[in-house]
């Protein structure tokens, strides 16, 4: 009896979604009550399930394929990650979605989306797995849609992106199932051969798609504008990093025995570093605060693809602590952004100035967290960064130096950040502008110190949680915690950090104010024409896919116009043509009927007589 | 004894009450109306009574023997109960709909003759033990469906109903030489097991495709969007293309075995048609002429799902069936109540109905989600299962292309309901369609997410249809 | 005793045409119906067996004998049924008392003609017995004396002439040839005749003098103008019956039972057949007169029975005389409804006509069954007959005809449908509005005739095994 209780983590926050329906609206906050309720309790039961080790399965399609949920040390860890960030964005979102028109929807896609989130990570068959993973593809769109009348737009770009490379993923979860005979996550182990590797590069396109790495990016900057932002600060920033760099993990770890020197690991690591320097160069020109951190979210994903795609024991280890770390930090500097839209009522960069003084608390919490994604020590980001150097330094330099070179824009375009929106002189609008109410800086502020706690005291998160889950073997004698042993990448890493600060001030000065201090780099002599063509989207894949699935529907238009052009004047016309023909031979005349008749009696004769 | 009756119940009770709708129709549209329903779920019905006896693995047959080389008239195996309960479940529902469609039309009397007798004509083909009971329903549904899309008399609407009525024709002619070849072969037109040469299978294959519109026959199906749309949610959802896949599968997978060279050939027509027409879908601006291109392109996975000839593939392609039937049916139905209200069928000339119909606006929103294949709803299952069988066959190339496919329906669905429902007020005041209407499609809607939900009946009741259809082709 | 089929009718034509006729007016419509009725009970009778005795006992004091055999039933059967439904639509058609009565006398010669002509047994009464027919029918169809009639009668006039020429040339031959007159003496002569080129000379010329008075392709110059400026009843008679009779059921008893029936003649039947199948129903195609699109469509339906009948098996010949039976049927209740439209309608001319089916639903609803059944579509008697000529032309291997026979029933849907399109099922037409159905007389042959359609249809299948022949 004691397996049936994985199902709770699954239909309770359903049934719980169902009831924020049904709730009728003259209930004042009642709605609101209802979902932190249900927060907690999802919180409170992944607690109890934490560290749990269960396994249920039932007959659900024929013979090969069970729906089987499996908890262990990996699913109880994200689930409680899961339960904790949805607690702290639904308390965040009661006074963020006070007033919304549509808030009764969105506290009830949360709700969903949670309990879809614990139902792919508990699920131990690929296919079950899948049919909690697409799920989401239904609250991305629904919470995206709700953001405004236009925001269908961008709901529908996400669902596009998101939908094709669930679809691969289905195609590759037909040929993992075909090759290993079965579709139970725990029983499959297949090697990297021709079909092997077709099928692992399906997957992959799955996991990073979810996690929202380079090629399948392009929906997040475009939602983060249009989505409500909580929705932002819970399912891009938070969520689906924990989801898809959970499958990455499982599959590069359990099912393919990822080896440190295969192609399909230098072919990880590529887009690791591809995605972490092209995003991190768009997010430094952004004007807007939301789009900016939308374009960190991307690239600190290459950051945990390129830990995991190392295949070796440090950069796993660092991928996934960083996998944690970023969670946790995004979320943080999201809620900030939501903090500054809600008081000063925008998030343009031009408006905004000197909101440091008005909003302390924030301004805090903004530093903390924006310190840790830039890698300051002793911070959580640097930590789980120089971990993922060691791995990298470990494969090979290039990887490593491109590494760098990203945390050092990053480190850039954090303090034009802080520097444009809290420093400087306030304008005029935002004179009265007055801090946060409680319910939006409590969660800021755990989140903040939860940063400092996982930096400073990094053995809990990493014995605790990561190194089990990478499992004994793997980590041949290794223990990450504590202080990273190779002082010459701390070196250069705190050098860096100085060389990001100095520019800023470089770029201060010469722009005049916080918002150019990048411009220097903008207007850089190559740098300027990518810039101009990414601005334009013409890089944008989802573009230029729909450019092919335009001229490829023309041309099967007019080929589908040719096929009924037979049917519509083709047959017809030929049936005339050759009635007209018959119809001209009866003249009239009956001697042309009597010459027509005695020459059909000849050729019968003659046939008749010669073939005797 | 009893089960025999009851078979040809289910084929004879629509047939023969269908000519006296007319006549109830006289006496009061309501009486009718829930005569045509009566008449219809009572076939659902005693297939339904007819399951237990047939799913433990004896079929029902009913024979008398007719010279002229044929004697097993009626057969009934757990295959064509499946398929049976599917139609007649959904035009059920189509014909509630109707109710609420129709009462605004004159000639309403023909309107349920036909429908009713479409029905049964389909009963007839799926219970049919012999090739020529088989073409006689066949050429019985051409008929009606061509009176149907002629409904609505305007000229212009009529030349499609001709041009509907003489592709299938023209296809059902070409099946009946392909059906003398195998009486020639075989001596009888009895459906006995036993190997059939390639001309009769391509002759056969002829009639097949003009019926369920694959490629180079299927322009007539999205012509036929001109008819009134319950009659277009027959026609593709319901009965007419499925009928196409029933005498396929049963032709070629339960009774006759052909040669493996077509396990390659029907894929590579299915998938050509499926991604012509989803190109085409993505094009076309008349509401009821996209989902008419879907489900052609649908068709053409459905037909890879058989053509495939391993089990799960085969599996896949029923359960495809099911899901797309209750799929389809609701955004033509939602079509319907759209078209009604705004008397607008151009797209771009739509926009914004969410807020006046909001519960037809999440109908198809839901039935297209089970459509594209996305989870909870039932149409996942079908697709995954359909690719599965392909990659189990070994046919990878032809399933990506079929990828390919199903990228393209998740774009020009979204397109269809972005433009309709979503984005500026274009036509002012809309109102929610008719009460019953709206229930049908929502109906619909809920039940393509009961049949994801609870996958597990489905699948088995499809897994021994396929079984037993192996089973029977040895 | 059958001889009374031929000397029944003559001798009522003799006592009606007697002096004090004024009684015996309004007598002669219901005496033919009975003597109809008469004939349909006793040709059913004789094919399903009912009676005991044999109706094949000769009359000893004239010297040539009659013979029923299954050929000669259908023959009958299908006469009598024409008959029937022409004798209905004229007596509501031609209004005055004094032409009906001559209508009807002279339907009692078509009658004694017909019979004798499905009876005979020898080749020379079998001329006698054409004669009769065509010349009763030249009388028929010239009944109402319009300048366009006489015109079209000459021409039938000229063509038939030719034809019987040449049918007296080759019967001379066989006399020639064999000595005898009767047909299972000349066949046996002619099987192992020693000079067999001027046998297959005098088949030649026969098969052509029959495909004249049939109405086939390259011989049928004729018949699209009789047919359409004929008076309605005579169009449907001859359309129904006499061509037929006279050409092909006459062709069908010199092939089985007087020549031998070998390969090359099957060649010209079957090409015959399948060039008026094809180029018949392509002419139908480009009608716009609704008459004369049904003289082409009889011309391409007759083209199936002789395609029927060059298959050359048992089972051509048994579904040749089954479509034979099935053709007189619909085509003569679709000329009849052609008669209602042109009565009510006041013209022929599809295009200006449309609608009809809202103000006209029992004229269209046949025409619609009868059309359906003529284009072969299943549950409907057409389907059987063409279904069996199709087996039994695949079963004889010429695999190519049957393809043609097949793919030409398209055609045939195809100018029916858009006859229906443009007469009855559209939007009616205003100046339409005001029309309303035909008398019950004209209604009444109608649907008897599609009765027949349908009931045949869907019994036909059951009761495979009582046409034995």
């Amino acid at each position: 009896m004691m397996d049936k209780i994985l199902f709770l983590p699954i239909l309770m926050p359903l049934v719980l979604a169902a009831a924020i329906f049904v709730i009728p609206e003259k209930l004042r906050r009642a709605k609101e009550a209802m979902a932190v309720f249900a927060a907690l309790m999802n919180l409170a039961v992944a607690i109890v399930l934490f560290k749990g080790n269960i396994i249920l399965s039932l007959p659900w399609l024929g013979k090969g394929l069970e729906f089987s949920l499996r908890l262990y040390n990996f699913s109880s860890f994200i689930i409680a990650a899961t339960a904790g960030f949805g607690f702290l964005i639904t308390l965040y979102s009661i006074m963020f979605m006070r007033g919304k028109e549509y808030a009764r929807q969105f506290y009830a896609y949360l709700l969903i989306s949670i309990s879809l989130v614990n139902g792919a990570v508990l699920a131990d068959n690929l296919l079950a797995m899948l049919f909690f993973w697409e799920g989401l593809l239904l609250t991305v769109f629904a919470m995206i849609a709700i953001g405004g009348q236009f925001a269908f737009k961008a709901a529908t770009k996400a669902l596009i992106i998101v939908g094709i490379t669930d679809l691969c993923m289905m195609a590759g979860i037909a040929l993992t199932g075909h090759l290993a005979h079965t579709l139970t996550i725990s029983k499959i182990s297949l090697p990297l051969d021709a079909l092997g590797s077709v099928a692992f590069v399906l997957l992959i396109i799955g996991a990073i798609s979810k996690a929202g790495s380079m090629p399948f990016h392009s929906w997040i900057p475009d939602a983060s504008t249009e989505a409500p932002l909580p929705f932002m600060a819970f399912l891009p920033a938070a969520l689906e990093k924990l989801l898809g760099i959970y499958l990455l993990a499982r599959i590069c770890l359990d099912m393919f025995k990822l080896a440190p020197d295969s192609g399909m690991s230098i072919m990880l690591m590529v887009i690791g570093v591809v995605t972490i320097l092209l995003a991190v160069m768009m997010a430094l020109i952004q004007k807007d605060y939301k789009r900016l951190l939308s374009y960190h979210a991307i690239s600190q994903v290459g950051y945990m693809i390129l830990g995991i795609g190392t295949a070796v024991p440090a950069g796993i280890a660092g991928g996934l602590f960083h996998m944690i770390n970023h969670a946790i930090y995004k979320s943080g500097l999201f809620l900030t952004a939501g903090a500054v839209e809600k008081q000063a009522g925008s998030t343009d960069l031009n408006k905004l100035g000197g909101l440091g003084r008005k909003m302390p608390v924030t301004f805090i919490c903004f530093i903390i967290c924006a310190a840790s994604i830039s890698g300051v020590p002793p911070f959580n980001g640097f930590f789980s960064k120089e971990l993922v150097y060691d791995g990298a330094l470990e494969r090979g330099n290039l990887f490593y130096i491109l590494a760098v070179l990203g945390s050092f824009f990053t480190a850039a375009s954090f303090l034009k950040l802080g520097h444009a929106a809290f420093l400087g002189k306030s304008s005029r609008e935002n004179e009265k502008v007055k801090e946060a109410p409680l319910p939006m800086l409590l969660p800021m502020v755990v989140i903040a110190s939860v940063c400092i706690l996982f930096g400073v005291y990094n053995a809990l998160p990493l014995n605790g949680l990561i190194q089990p889950i990478i499992g004994t073997i793997r980590l041949n004698g290794h223990n990450f915690a504590g202080f990273p042993p190779n002082t010459m990448l701390v070196i250069i890493t705190l050098v860096v950090l100085a060389a990001a600060l100095l520019n800023h001030l470089f770029g201060a000065k010469a722009g005049g104010s916080g918002i150019k201090a990048a411009d220097h780099i903008y207007h850089a002599p190559v740098l300027s024409t990518i810039y101009e063509k990414a601005e334009k989207r013409i890089f944008d894949p989802y573009n230029i896919g729909l450019k092919v699935v335009g001229i490829f529907s023309k041309i099967a238009w007019r080929l589908d116009r040719g096929v009924d052009w037979l049917y519509d004047t083709a047959a017809p016309k030929l049936a005339g043509i050759s009635s007209r023909a018959i119809l001209k031979l009866h003249s009239g005349s009956y001697s042309k009927y009597l010459v027509w008749s005695l020459l059909g009696m000849l050729i019968v004769i003659i046939f008749l007589t010669h073939s005797v | 004894m009893k089960y025999e009756s009851m078979l040809l119940s289910i084929v004879f009770v629509p047939l023969a009450g269908a000519f006296v709708l007319p006549f109830a129709g006289f006496i009061s549209s309501r009486f009718r109306n829930f005569l045509a329903l009566a008449l219809v779920s009572a076939s659902f019905i005693f297939s339904l009574k007819l399951l237990p006896q047939v799913i433990t693995g004896q079929p029902v047959i009913v024979s008398h023997n007719f010279l002229l080389g044929f004697n097993s008239a009626f057969y009934a195996d757990s295959f064509a109960l499946f398929m049976a309960m599917a139609s007649s479940f959904i035009s059920a529902i189509i014909i509630l709909y109707s109710f609420g469609y129709i009462n605004h039309y004159k000639n309403q009397n023909e309107y349920y003759l036909m429908v009713v007798l479409f029905l049964g004509a389909m009963m007839g083909i799926v219970f049919s033990g012999n090739l020529i009971f088989l073409y006689i329903f066949w050429e019985i549904t051409a008929i009606t469906s061509w009176r149907l899309i002629g409904f609505f008399r305007e000229r212009e609407h009529l030349l499609k109903a001709d041009k509907a009525f003489l592709v299938t024709v023209f296809g059902a002619l070409v099946m009946l030489l392909g059906f003398i070849c195998i009486y020639q072969q075989t001596g009888t037109f009895d459906l006995k097991a036993n190997l059939i040469s390639n001309i009769a299978v391509a002759l056969v294959l002829v009639g097949i495709f003009s019926k369920s519109a694959t490629l180079p026959f299927h322009t007539w199906l999205p012509d036929a969007g001109v008819a009134p749309s319950p009659v277009t949610a027959l026609l593709h959802a319901a009965i007419l293309v499925k009928i196409g896949l029933y005498v396929f599968a049963r032709l070629f997978i339960a009774v006759y075995s052909i040669s493996p060279v077509w396990h390659t050939v029907v894929p590579v027509i299915a998938a050509l048609s499926s991604l012509v027409c989803a190109g085409a879908a993505l094009i076309e601006t008349d509401l009821k002429r996209i989902i008419a291109y879907s489900t052609v392109s649908q068709i053409g996975f459905i037909f890879f799902g058989l053509a495939i000839g391993n089990e799960v593939g085969i599996i896949g392609g029923l359960l495809y069936i099911l899901m797309h039937g209750l799929a389809k049916a609701g955004l033509f139905l939602c079509a319907g109540i759209v078209e009604q209200n705004t008397k607008v069928r151009d797209i771009t000339k739509l926009g914004g109905l969410i807020k006046a119909m909001p519960v037809t606006a999440i109908s198809f929103l839901l039935c297209a989600f089970s459509v594209m294949g996305i989870p909870p709803f039932g149409g996942f299952f079908s697709k995954y299962l359909v690719f599965s069988g392909a990659v189990e066959s070994g046919q990878l190339a032809i399933a990506f292309v079929f990828l390919a496919g199903a990228f393209l329906t998740i774009a020009y669905l979204l397109r269809v309901f972005n433009l309709v429902f979503l984005g500026q007020e274009k036509s002012p005041s809309q109102k929610e369609g008719d009460r019953l209407m709206v229930f049908s499609v929502a109906t619909l809607a809920v039940l393509s997410l009961a049949g994801g939900i609870f996958i597990s009946y489905l699948y088995n009741f499809a897994a021994i249809s396929t079984t037993q259809m192996l089973a029977m082709a040895k | 005793m059958f001889l009374l089929f031929i000397l029944l009718p003559l001798f009522s034509l003799i006592v009606l045409n007697l002096p004090f006729r004024a009684m015996m007016k309004k007598a002669a419509f219901w005496w033919l119906l009975v003597l109809l009725a008469l004939q349909v009970y006793l040709a059913i009778g004789y094919v399903f067996g009912f009676f005991g005795f044999d109706l094949n006992a000769p009359i000893y004091p004239l010297s040539f004998s009659l013979n029923v055999d299954n050929f000669g039933c259908v023959a009958l059967l299908s006469t009598a049924v024409v008959l029937g439904a022409v004798l209905l639509a004229a007596k509501y058609i031609i209004k005055e008392e004094e032409k009906l009565f001559n209508f009807i006398s002279l339907l009692f010669i078509i009658l004694a003609g017909s019979n004798g002509l499905a009876l005979t047994t020898d080749i020379f009464s079998l001329y006698i017995f054409i004669e009769i027919t065509t010349v009763a029918s030249f009388i028929l169809i010239s009944f109402d004396k319009e300048k366009l009639v006489l015109e079209a009668v000459f021409k039938y006039i000229i063509l038939s002439a030719v034809a019987t020429v040449l049918m007296l040339l080759s019967i001379a031959l066989f006399l020639l040839v064999s000595g005898k007159t009767d047909f299972s003496a000349i066949h046996a002569v002619l099987i192992n005749s020693p000079h067999s080129l001027i046998v297959m000379f005098a088949t030649g010329v026969f098969i052509c003098a029959l495909f004249i008075k049939g109405g086939l392709m390259p011989f049928h110059g004729w018949l699209p103008d009789v047919y359409s400026s004929a008076p309605a009843p005579v169009s449907a008679l001859l359309a129904g019956i006499i061509t037929k009779l006279v050409g092909i059921f006459t062709l069908m008893r010199l092939l089985v039972s007087v020549v031998n029936f070998d390969n090359p003649i099957r060649q010209v039947i079957l090409f015959v057949g399948a060039l008026s199948v094809v180029a018949g129903a392509l002419a139908a195609a480009g009608q716009s007169d609704f008459k004369r699109m049904l003289a082409y469509s009889s011309i391409s339906q007759v083209g199936y029975i002789v395609l029927g009948l060059g298959a050359g098996n048992a089972l051509g010949i048994m579904g040749a005389l089954f479509h034979l039976f099935n053709h007189s049927v619909f085509k003569s209740s679709l000329f009849i409804n052609s008669a209602a439209i042109e009565l009510q309608a006041g013209t022929r001319d599809m295009n200006k006509l449309g609608g009809l089916s809202a103000k006209m639903p029992v004229t269209s609803t046949t025409c619609l069954i009868s059309s359906l059944s003529t284009a072969g579509m299943p549950p409907l008697a057409g389907f059987w007959s063409k279904l069996i000529i199709v087996l039994a032309l695949w079963a004889s291997g010429n695999y190519g005809y049957a393809a043609l026979a097949v793919i030409a029933g398209i055609l045939t849907l195809a100018y029916f449908i858009s006859m229906q399109r443009r007469v009855f099922f559209g939007n009616i037409k205003e100046e339409f509005a005001g029309i309303k159905e035909p008398g019950f007389g004209l209604l009444l042959p109608a649907c008897l005739l599609s009765a027949i359609t349908i009931g045949l249809g869907l019994v036909f299948p059951f009761c495979l095994k009582l046409l034995k022949f």
